[in-house]
């Protein structure tokens, strides 16, 4: 028994060799591989099954993908930095590009260059989409990052320029989630009162040192992230004249200074105050987030929250009531028939609840885009090359818009274009937004026939989706450089009121000292302790006098007991 | 002959265990202060050290603040559970469901637990702050301190308490000086049990007042989660934990020295 | 009539810490057929949030997934320390004085330390030593071995010493190899020592959230606790997570309170 055993023991561990040996020489179509590391949620469900189809109708070949995510730029710097796995291609934050190209990480990508780039492969089928990315971006992004010393291999500076090493994918700017109905409550809904406070709002600052409003106090919501916070409290310092007669250590005044240079600044002068600023703002919070900001504004527990732009397109989408009356902010609607009419002015009602607010005193406007670090495998060269390109299709990038919610590097106009020309995806958008338009089947999950609409037609979809203009400024949040330079009462976007964020470099242990410090203090818990002590010395004292009052009775009571009773007491 | 040599054995089976140890107890802990020493360019440097006591990212009010907190943890839920367990050994010493009941939710996952009560101070619309971390707190570590107390209280020898009585001593008296002293070591216990994890917390803080409130434990957390440079300073901040910790045991074990003595004599 | 007056007191006491210690568990519990995470039955009562588990796409995957990698570790752990405890324990009792005390003293360290620093101490470790543990269910078995194991000896050794040294001696005489005796005798009479041990340790390993947190690494492995934080946290309790909570509750619940209740019938009986 024993024998026959091991006998069919090693049967089977010879079918298993030969087994995986023949799984390894695969002689059917030949597989390439990609090994891409993106934020996570940063890419449209279908996208890698879409590229798997994009490569093999251009090259005829199939490609195994493997995704990897990263939740916080540190984590992925830490991962390219080590440099012990493999990864071909990646989509830092535009601060972390400058420190991989700084640390000398990157590979020339050269994507503008579409010679340099397709040299080393040749395909018929091949597209080169670099044209549609939006030119006001690279002007952006090489405005913010132009002075960057980038050196080559061997250490002596190039003439290279940092879009010689990325391509941009997505972008957006950091401003104001709040809830307009709130706001219309607390009687600050107002195009003035809201310019004049800006970035006062997330620390109930009406502009002038005032409480903007008692109701706001408990509910603002700040982020957990330094670079952020530390960001817009900047702004926040010079609206409010902290940095008035303040001069840097090399001479300039904060005032004078544009806000790609503000945005910047760590001196610890500054620091000092915006850590005074950032404890005096507890007060007014409800807390920290990191992701759940707009949930919580959607749910109806804080009324302002600071969020980037596409996690409030998202919350503000969500936040569609059919209720509530644009026109006097209340949910005053009253259903009619099929309609729902308010109550009050007779519009027809149904509005978003939630709206986005940049300041337009000052802004940050950040990007991330793909590179290649230097833990690439050479091997994959073509495919990553590929898959950069693949993304900057219109069509792909409008898949991305729509999932993911942030404002795509690809050019609106390219967009816009692929819509004009596809019916298809204009179906979607339709049956997506709710848009009455002839590109759909109007009904829904059940098959019954939608009534309601978010937009009566296309022409109106489009104008929302392109040319928005938030209701405060004017300005159109999705694509901030489309902008009106000339009107009255517009203000102007353009590239001078919204600055990007460069690495801290060696200030960056000063900044995490003060956030750290910021984050500490401000709360006491001194007022507890003195309460838990005067609790203590109350049931101390009570105690003390129980005894006391025990032992009076015992040296009272006796002397009359003796004589009374007679009967035998303790002390005698 | 044959003796001595399978003792020699039986010892040996340790020895597997021992090099664990070392490896993952001890070893961690020592790089850990080595770290401490270390700055962020690598080299020896007292900085960390400076920038902690200097409280320049305000690691010394965090310290405090946790203290206080933890402390004030300790004694509420000493208030509370001390009767608890009186109340337990004395009338239900038989019922050991009873007991059970007070024991169970200490098996619940803490984070559920925690995540439960804010979601019930949201709902009544409870202000997150100071306020609720410290109900979180008392109700996430009562078990814990209910437990050793129990134990104790239910193994006093009941004839201590029945001379007592027999000299005439009234039930408060009773309770003030005889099974309160007895009950000591149960106290110490449940104190050093309650009040180390109370001052390290710190998801209960994070979610209890939605980050506003910042202890040691949220501290550490930053340091060795986001901030991957600087783990210098998140390195003294765990060394002066583990000092913390070592202190009270050993007060703790002087302690139950001093009972040892006491009830020897 | 003082003492009925005291003991109406004293349960009333009980009766109220009782109350308030589950009045959470309870809220949630009836909640969760609200279907909204705003505690009222506007909708009615409903089974949607338990569907939700289930349909929920992602979060279910994940659900699951954290569900799957959390028993595969609480399993090897706790059998892991449990079998290294046990001979560990007796090797430890035969150890000569000095080393004995010193062991007991650092066997203790994992279970008085805070679990803050064992955790950044084990991170930190692990990072400095990385091309020997690579990261992911490698780090964190170990992790939690190395704070199960203590709790494992704790339980063992009493047990131990309440052992007949003779016994051992005798099955030697009787003409038994060490090893048998040691598998024959001894720990069958540790059985019960074992047993309280494993269930320990697998309870410590299910429930433990700070020192997985630090150590799962950037893998992608989450455990129910670590995932819980990362979701729950962030989506700011969606209904859910109510019924996940719910199930939570009761399955635990109950499963102690049978556990207990089938121990003390058992010792009843005895």
């Amino acid at each position: 028994m024993k024998k026959l055993f091991a006998t069919f023991l090693c049967v089977l561990l010879l079918l298993s060799v030969v087994l995986a040996v023949s799984a390894c020489d695969d002689k059917g179509v030949t597989t390439d591989e990609l090994v891409v590391y993106n934020s996570a949620d940063y890419i449209y469900d279908t996208e890698l099954t879409d590229f798997k189809e994009y490569y093999r109708a251009v090259t005829g070949k199939n490609i195994k993908i493997t995704y990897v995510t990263y939740d916080t730029n540190e984590t992925m710097l830490t991962k390219i930095e080590k440099g012990d796995s493999v990864v071909d291609v990646v989509c830092p934050s535009e601060y972390a590009i400058q420190k991989l190209l700084e640390g000398g990480h990157l590979v020339k990508l050269n994507y503008f260059d579409e010679d340099l780039y397709t040299d080393g492969f040749n395909f018929a089928g091949y597209e080169h989409f670099s044209g549609q990315i939006d030119t006001n971006i690279i002007d952006m992004v090489e405005a913010a990052f132009g002075n960057l010393q980038i050196k080559d291999e061997q250490g002596n500076l190039t003439e290279d320029k940092i879009t010689d090493y990325f391509v941009p994918y997505m972008y957006g700017t950091l401003g104001i989630l709040y809830n307009k109905q709130e706001f219309k409550r607390l009687g600050i809904y107002d195009k003035d009162v809201i310019n004049k406070a800006n970035w006062g709002i997330l620390f109930n600052d009406d502009g002038s040192g005032n409480i903007l409003s008692e109701g706001l106090t408990g509910n603002i919501l700040m982020k957990d992230s330094i670079r952020d916070s530390y960001a817009i409290t900047l702004f926040y310092l010079k609206e409010s004249g902290k940095l008035d007669g303040l001069t840097s250590p090399d001479g300039k005044t904060y005032t004078d200074m544009p806000v790609s240079e503000l945005i910047n600044v760590a001196d610890s002068q500054v620091l000092d105050i915006c850590r005074e600023v950032l404890t005096e703002q507890k007060k007014q919070l409800f807390g920290y987030e990191v992701d759940f900001g707009k949930d919580d504004l959607l749910m109806g527990n804080a009324i302002v929250d600071l969020a980037w732009s596409g996690d409030a397109m998202y919350a503000v989408d969500e936040s569609w009531d059919d209720y509530l009356c644009p026109k006097c902010v209340s949910q005053t609607g009253e259903k009619q028939g099929t309609d729902i009419i308010c109550s009050e002015c007779g519009a027809v009602c149904g509005d978003y609840e939630l709206s986005y607010y940049v300041p337009h005193s000052a802004g940050n406007i950040w990007f991330d885009g793909w590179v290649i670090p230097d833990t690439y495998d050479p091997s994959h060269l073509t495919a990553i090359k590929l898959f950069i390109n693949f993304l900057n299709n219109p069509e792909v990038a409008i898949q991305n818009i729509l999932e993911i919610g942030y404002s795509a590097a690809v050019s609106p106009e390219a967009i816009r274009q692929v819509i004009e020309d596809d019916d298809e995806l204009k179906g979607e958008l339709s049956e997506a937004y709710l848009v009455n338009s002839d590109y759909w089947e109007k009904v829904d999950e059940d098959g019954k026939q939608i009534e309601k609409f978010k937009f009566n037609s296309w022409q109106e979809f489009e104008e929302f989706f392109f040319d928005y203009r938030n209701e405060m400024d004017n300005s159109n949040w999705r694509y901030p450089f489309l902008i009106d330079v000339n009107g009255n009462g517009v203000y102007d976007r353009a590239l001078n009121t919204l600055g990007v964020m460069r690495d801290f470099g060696e200030n960056n242990k000063a900044v995490v000292t003060m956030w750290n410090k910021a984050r500490s203090t401000g709360v006491n818990a001194l007022p507890l302790l003195g309460y838990t002590v005067l609790a203590v010395a109350v049931v101390v004292g009570i105690i003390v006098l129980c005894e006391y009052l025990k032992y009076l009775k015992k040296t009272v009571v006796k002397i009359p007991k003796s004589e009374t009773d007679g009967s035998a007491s303790p002390k005698d | 002959m044959r003796k001595v040599k399978f003792r020699f054995s039986r010892k040996a089976f340790a020895y597997p265990y021992m090099i664990f140890l070392l490896l993952f107890v001890v070893v961690p802990l020592v790089i850990v202060l080595i770290n401490a020493f270390l700055g962020d360019d690598g080299k020896l440097t007292f900085d960390n050290f400076i920038e902690f006591f200097s409280d320049a990212s305000g690691g010394l009010t965090v310290l405090g603040n946790s203290l206080i907190i933890g402390l004030v943890t300790t004694l509420i839920c000493l208030v509370i559970g001390y009767p608890v367990a009186y109340f337990l050994a004395k009338y239900h010493a038989s019922s050991k469901i009873f007991v059970l009941l007070f024991i169970l939710p200490m098996w619940v996952n803490f984070l559920i637990r925690t995540l439960s009560t804010k979601a019930i101070f949201m709902a009544l619309d409870i202000k997150l702050g100071m306020g609720t971390i410290m109900f979180g707190m008392v109700y996430n570590y009562l078990p814990y301190m209910i437990l050793p107390l129990h134990t104790t209280l239910v193994s006093i020898d009941h004839s201590y308490i029945e001379a007592a009585e027999d000299l005439g001593a009234d039930r408060f008296t009773v309770l003030w000086k005889t099974v309160l002293p007895l009950s000591l070591s149960g106290i110490v216990s449940g104190v050093t049990m309650t009040f180390i994890p109370a001052i390290s917390t710190f998801a209960i803080s994070e979610i209890l007042s939605s980050s506003k409130i910042f202890l040691f434990g949220d501290s550490i957390n930053m340091y060795f989660s986001k901030a991957t440079n600087s783990l210098g300073v998140g390195s003294v901040m765990s060394f002066v934990m583990l000092i913390i910790v070592i202190i009270a045991n050993v007060l703790m074990s002087l302690t139950e020295k001093k009972e040892e003595v006491k009830s020897a004599l | 009539m003082k003492n009925k007056i005291g003991r109406i007191f004293a349960d009333g006491y009980l009766g109220l810490i009782l109350a308030l210690m589950y009045l959470p568990i309870f809220l949630i519990i009836v909640f969760s057929f609200s279907g909204s995470s705003r505690f009222s039955f506007a909708d009615g009562f409903t089974f949607n949030s338990y569907k939700a588990i289930f349909t929920s796409g992602a979060q279910s995957a994940n659900l699951l997934s954290a569900l799957k990698y959390t028993l595969i570790l609480a399993v090897s752990a706790s059998v892991i320390s449990t079998v290294l405890g046990t001979f560990s324990t007796i090797g430890i009792y035969y150890l000569g004085r000095k080393v004995k005390k010193i062991t007991l003293t650092v066997n203790q360290l994992p279970m008085i330390n805070s679990e803050v620093v064992m955790a950044v101490s084990l991170m930190v470790f692990f990072a400095a030593f990385s091309f020997i543990f690579p990261q992911g269910m490698t780090r964190l078995i170990i992790s939690h071995v190395a704070f199960c194991t203590p709790y494992v000896v704790l339980s063992i050794l009493p047990r131990l010493q309440q052992m007949d040294p003779n016994m051992y001696e005798a099955a030697l005489d009787l003409g038994s190899s060490p090893l048998a005796a040691i598998f024959k005798v001894v720990i069958p009479f540790l059985t019960p020592g074992i047993v309280s041990g494993f269930a320990m340790a697998f309870t410590l390993s299910l429930d433990d959230f700070i020192i997985t947190q630090f150590n799962k690494g950037d893998t992608g492995i989450e455990t129910l606790s670590t995932y819980i934080y990362e979701d729950a946290r962030v989506k700011s309790l969606e209904p859910f997570w109510f019924a996940v909570f719910s199930i939570f509750f009761v399955v635990i619940l109950t499963l102690l309170l049978l556990i207990n209740i089938r121990k003390n019938k058992k010792e009843a009986a005895k």
